[in-house]
């Protein structure tokens, strides 16, 4: 039987954010200056109800979401419209933007080959607030 | 003041997580466990089989052949308990971790905070933790541990049972003995004997009945909690417990008035006995710091003989040491005060059928306090030695500066964040 995998135990990332590089050399004067983020930190709001899925498909490469990435969902959110949402569809999981038009909610994909849903079932259940990608 | 405990119980936790974890398993019957060979779990779906915890996992798939049995996973299953105290510790920070799926909360006192009432405060936590996880909580609320833990069991899954003080006899006659928590079997066939098959009938048992049956300390608490009573304190994480409490403040103009000092120390004392009281710690030592105009500190450390957050006990405690810290004819300007070596009121000694009664009595005094000066302000009802402090109005309405703080010991909780993989999205 299938079923999802398990929680992935992550490491602390803590990482140096360094000045913005202005096409040339970040000076070290502008390291000192530069903040210590937390990675989990500034990608999560709220981690007590933030959830990874990974990105299969070009559905949403307009908005620079690519296959293979994951992305975090905040379950529970109150999508707005515009947002990039997470939709469970009889079919599984869809990523796509909320939109409205003339009072009636759809899901749009950030690619044109692709139709516009106006699902008669399932449930939007949470609003994407990251995504990332590893090159290695 | 009287207490309202909540207490959470995920729904089929484990069962439900796989659930929430794998879309393809929502509704359907599944079981977990398989590694062992028997069910440690079951979702609504599966029960609604007839089967059952414990059963043979080999019954099982002969009974049910096409039902989804997965391997328990442990991993998942604490990542969400860690989620559920940490969503409810949002609310309060009285939160007992009771097990993987349940955890008990003190919201006494916080309507005022919240302009709400005791069941729309339960409610909210519980609705921010169905959204957050994506299953579904049994929620009771009562006076006691024992009272709300009855409540959660009622109306599942996802029921929300208040049982208010008037209607516990209600609920109780429903309850067999030996569901009550904390009665085991032995208990149960021990008061079964004594004629005693419901929860209302062992709560209608007066003390002389217990004497003469020799019924053990904690079953007497479970009589005391199921009478309405509150004994059964909350077991709360160690790093929830502040190391020290330390208020102090600075007054001008400076002062060389012996009873204004005193009086000041005095509303400081108060004020950190109230904090003490709030996250339910007490206190087996505390400091007192004097600071006078010309900057020169003078600090006493007192150990106290109980530990104790009685603002009256640590004044008696001080008096003295205060008369041989002041110096006469020089100009204070602050005082001080700070409680240590704290402990909470659960590690303390329970004294409930012994004497103490002048001390329960003096905590539903400090408690009255405590609800009075969270309603109207703080300082609304304050000892008689602190009036010279709370009347004196500072000349030059300097900017209320919040000099209070409450050390928070240093114990880091990891900081990794967990987040459970869901899957594929297209
Ligand atoms: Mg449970």
């Amino acid at each position: 039987m299938v079923h999802g995998k398990a929680a992935s135990s992550r490491k602390p990332h803590t990482l140096r954010k360094l000045g913005h590089v202005q096409a040339g050399f970040a000076s070290p004067a502008d390291e000192e200056l530069a903040d210590t983020i937390t990675v989990g930190e500034y990608l999560i709001r709220n981690k007590n109800a933030s959830y990874l899925l990974e990105v299969e498909g070009d559905s949403m490469q307009g908005a620079g979401i690519l296959s293979g990435d994951l992305v975090i969902f905040e379950r529970g959110k109150e999508p707005k419209v515009g947002d990039i949402v997470i939709a469970l569809l009889e079919d599984g999981y869809t990523i796509k933007y909320l939109r409205k038009k003339q009072g009636k909610l759809y899901l749009e994909a950030a690619n044109p080959t692709y139709p516009n849903l106006y699902p008669k079932q399932g449930e939007i259940v949470g609003v994407v607030v990251a995504t990332f990608r590893s090159y290695t | 003041m009287e207490r309202t405990i909540l207490h959470f119980d995920g729904d089929s936790f484990f069962a439900s997580i796989e659930q929430a974890m794998d879309y393809r398993l929502r509704g359907k019957p599944i079981v977990t466990g398989a590694e062992r060979g028997a069910a440690t779990a079951l979702s609504i779906e599966a029960k609604r089989l007839g089967l059952y915890r414990g059963m043979p996992m080999k019954e099982i798939r002969e009974r049910c052949p096409d039902i989804v049995v997965v391997n328990s996973n442990y991993t998942a299953y604490s990542v969400y308990a860690r989620r559920m105290y940490a969503i409810v510790r949002r609310y309060t920070p009285l939160v007992e971790e009771y097990s993987i799926d349940e955890c008990f909360a003190d919201i006494t006192g916080l309507e005022h905070a919240y302009s709400m009432t005791y069941e729309q405060i339960a409610l909210m936590i519980k609705h921010d933790l169905e959204a957050s996880l994506g299953i579904t909580f049994g929620v009771g609320m009562g006076p006691s541990k024992v009272i709300a833990k009855i409540g959660s069991k009622h109306n599942k899954p996802a029921g929300f049972t208040p049982i208010a003080r008037e209607l516990i006899p209600a609920f109780l006659e429903k309850v067999p003995i030996g569901s009550v928590w904390g009665i085991g079997r032995a208990m149960t066939l021990t008061l079964s004997a004594l004629g005693i098959t419901t929860a209302l009938q062992f709560a209608q048992k007066d003390e002389a009945w217990l004497r003469e049956h020799k019924i053990a300390k904690p079953y007497r608490e479970i009589w005391y909690e199921l009478r309405g009573g509150f004994t059964k304190q909350l077991a709360l994480e160690p790093d929830q417990i502040p190391g020290s409490i330390i208020k102090t403040r600075t007054f001008s103009p400076p002062s060389k008035d012996k009873a204004f000092v005193f009086a000041q120390l005095s509303k400081n004392i108060e004020r950190a006995c109230a904090k003490a009281r709030g996250v339910g710690a007490h206190a087996r030592e505390v400091g007192v710091m004097l600071k006078s105009q010309d900057f020169l500190y003078r600090n006493r450390e007192v150990p106290l003989s109980l530990p104790t957050n009685d603002p009256m006990i640590i004044l008696g405690a001080l008096r003295k040491v205060f008369a041989e810290m002041f110096v006469p004819n020089i100009l204070y300007r602050a005082t001080g005060v700070s409680l240590r070596s704290l402990v909470h009121e659960s590690a303390l000694p329970q004294d409930l059928f012994g004497a103490s009664a002048k001390a329960s009595e003096q905590v539903a005094i400090l408690s009255a306090v405590d609800t009075l000066n969270r309603r109207y302000g703080s300082q609304t009802v304050h000892l008689a030695s602190s009036l010279k402090a709370v009347q004196h109005r500072e000349p030059d309405r300097q900017k209320k500066r919040k000099v209070a703080q409450v050390k928070l010991s240093v114990e880091q909780r990891k900081k990794t964040i967990d987040l459970p993989f869901l899957g594929r999205v297209h």
